[in-house]
This record gives C-alpha cells, structure tokens and sequence, in this order.
C-alpha cells in the first residue's frame, strides 16, 4: 500500500492483511442493506399476490422510458465508479478525480430524474393520503394507494442512499482534490492522521511521507475508494430489482 | 480483492451485457408472457447482479470468504420473500398470476 495517508493498524500485521479485513467488513455491511431491501420487497412481495390486477393497472401509471432511462444512467454510473476505483488502484489521481465527478454527475441526474417523476404524480394526485385520486373502479383504490406507498417508501429509501453515495463520493473527491494543493514533502504523523507541518509542531512531530512524490499524496486510500465503490454498486444492483418490480409488472395492455 | 487492476475492457464489456439486459427486460414486459413475466424479469435481474458482482465489485478475484459473506445476505433474501410468497398464495388457491 504505498498511499501516503495509509496507516496500519496495530492489529494487522500486514496493510493486505488490513485490506482484506475493510473489505469483508464492507460485504458485511452490504449484506446488511440487501437484508434492509429485502424485509421491504417481502412486504412488496405479498401484497403483489394479492392485489396483482390492480397493481399491474398502477405500475402502468409510471413512466417506463423515464424508468429506463434511470436505469441506463444508474448502470453507467457504476462503470465509471469501477473505472474511478481502477485508476485509484493505477496511482491516477486525475482519473480517479475525473471519474468520480462523473459518477456524481450520473447519480445527480438520476435523482433529478425521480424527482420530475415524483411531481408528475404529485401533478396526477397518486401520491398516497387524503389527496390521493384513482380515476379507475373505486375498489381497486385502496390497493392501489398501497402500490404507490411501496413505490414511495423503495424508491425514497433508495433515492436516500443515492444521496448518501453522492455524499461520500464528494468526501472521496476533497480528500483528492485537497491533497493536490499541498506542496510536497512535510507530511507528519500525529495521532495516526497525516498533516501538514506547521512552525509549531516542527518540534515534537516525525517526519513520515517527505519522500512520497506528490501524485501519490493526492489519491485517497484505495481500500476506502474500493469499499465506497461497493456500496455504489449496491445500490446500482437495488434499482436493477426495482425498475422491473415497479415499472413492469404488466406492460401488454394499455401500456405507456 | 482485486490485486491487479481490471482491465478496461473487461468493464466495458460487462456495461454492455448489462444494457443488453435491460433491453431485454423492457422487451420481455412488452411481451404477453402471462405469469412467466415476473419469472424472466427476476432472472434477468439476477444475471445482472452477477456481471454487477463480478466485474465491477470484484468478486472473481475476491476471497472465499468475501464470495460466502455476498452470497449469504442475497440466499436469505430469497429464502425469506419466496417463503412469504408461497405461503401467501397456497391460501389464495384461485389465484394463478403473479
């Protein structure tokens, strides 16, 4: 691990050793959030048992091309977070900067996307309370209130991760950015952070990266690039299992 | 883990089987394929979890013991929804779509 910042913890005896563990603590996380998903879908799952003709005329209310759209966007979104982790991994701190602009930019679009769907069915009264307005047989409105509170609940949580990943993403993206700025050499170690060298510390502070050339002090650590790739991807994998569940249930009759 | 980098193309190719995916998947649900939809949608689905897992979390290069940690979460996850699912519907027996 030859990144600047990198610090081995007392309890690794080597940084791969260190690195295996972040990432199967990250799978673990992971398998976490499918368990979070899942316990909603299982929910999904029944109620789609049981109200399957009123819930394939809802599906039919939301947009299909705006769904697919979304999913080409989120999947191309994942290419270049795996593009971004490739460079990180190649000591590119410009590709991994560039890449993760782009994945942000992606994921920014998307949300935009799901927020001009969300008005689209505030505009047509679909979304679920006292205001809610289905135009069809009115003992299908009950089930079918309840497909647009599954559609609301999956898509906002996901949408909440999105924000989350965009999030960390941007943090990835500073701790790139910001390194840049430093000139080179007088990085010390205080503490297991990596700073600058002032006058006043100069004294009681090591010397430990002063060697390192500068591109290497502008990458973030890959392991924690690698991991937030993870979750990137998993959240990518969520919407592929929406898109069909939400927008497809029956699309051969009357379809948008 | 990955401890050499994945090759470019590698990536893009795995981008191009996962729009092809979801041509397919737009493709199947305009298609009249009565119950059998919902099961060549999920299986489509699970295709592109796998090239998702793959290529681009790295789990072909990943340890056993990763490879176990990301196929559990997904194993219960299907456990638990078909479970749900089928004891949902044999109390529905007139039901036959899904």
């Amino acid at each position: 691990m030859s990144n600047s910042t990198f610090k081995l913890a007392h309890h690794f005896e080597t940084a791969e050793q260190q690195r295996s563990a972040a990432t199967l603590g990250m799978w673990v996380f992971l398998a976490t959030e499918v368990l979070f998903f899942c316990g909603l879908l299982c929910g999904y799952s029944v109620y789609r048992s049981v109200h399957h003709e009123t819930w394939a005329l809802a599906s039919r209310h939301l947009d299909l091309w705006l769904g697919t759209f979304n999913t080409t966007v989120l999947l191309t979104s994942s290419l270049t977070m795996a593009l971004a982790v490739r460079s990180c991994e190649l000591q590119q701190p410009r590709g991994t900067a560039g890449w993760l602009i782009v994945t942000m930019t992606l994921g920014s679009m998307f949300l935009i996307v799901k927020a001009v769907e969300y008005s689209h069915k505030w505009h047509d009264r679909l979304v679920p309370g006292a205001g809610f307005d289905w135009s069809g047989n009115a003992t299908q409105a009950g089930p079918a209130e309840l497909f647009f509170s599954f559609y609301f609940v999956l898509t906002g949580v996901h949408a909440l991760h999105m924000v989350i990943g965009i999030g960390v993403l941007a943090w990835l993206l500073w701790r790139c950015r910001s390194r840049k700025q430093e000139p080179d050499g007088n990085y010390f170690e205080r503490n297991g952070a990596s700073r600058r060298l002032s006058p006043r510390n100069v004294a009681s502070e090591r010397p430990v990266a002063s060697a390192i050339p500068l591109t290497e002090k502008q990458m973030p650590p890959l392991a924690l690039t690698e991991n937030v790739g993870l979750y990137w991807h998993l959240v990518d994998i969520v919407w592929v299992y929406l898109f069909p569940l939400l927008y497809l249930i029956d699309r051969t009759s009357g379809a948008s | 883990m990955s401890s050499t980098s994945t090759s470019i193309r590698r990536l893009v190719e795995a981008y191009a089987v996962l729009l092809v995916l979801l041509g397919a998947t737009v493709a199947a649900s305009l298609t009249p394929l009565g119950t059998l939809a919902i099961v060549v949608a999920l299986l489509i689905a699970m295709l592109k979890t796998v090239v998702i897992a793959v290529r681009f979390m790295h789990l072909d290069h990943a340890a056993v013991v990763v490879r176990t940690f990301a196929i559990v979460g997904w194993v219960m996850a299907a456990l638990l929804i078909s479970m749900a699912v089928g004891d949902t519907l044999s109390r529905l027996p007139s039901r036959v779509n899904f």
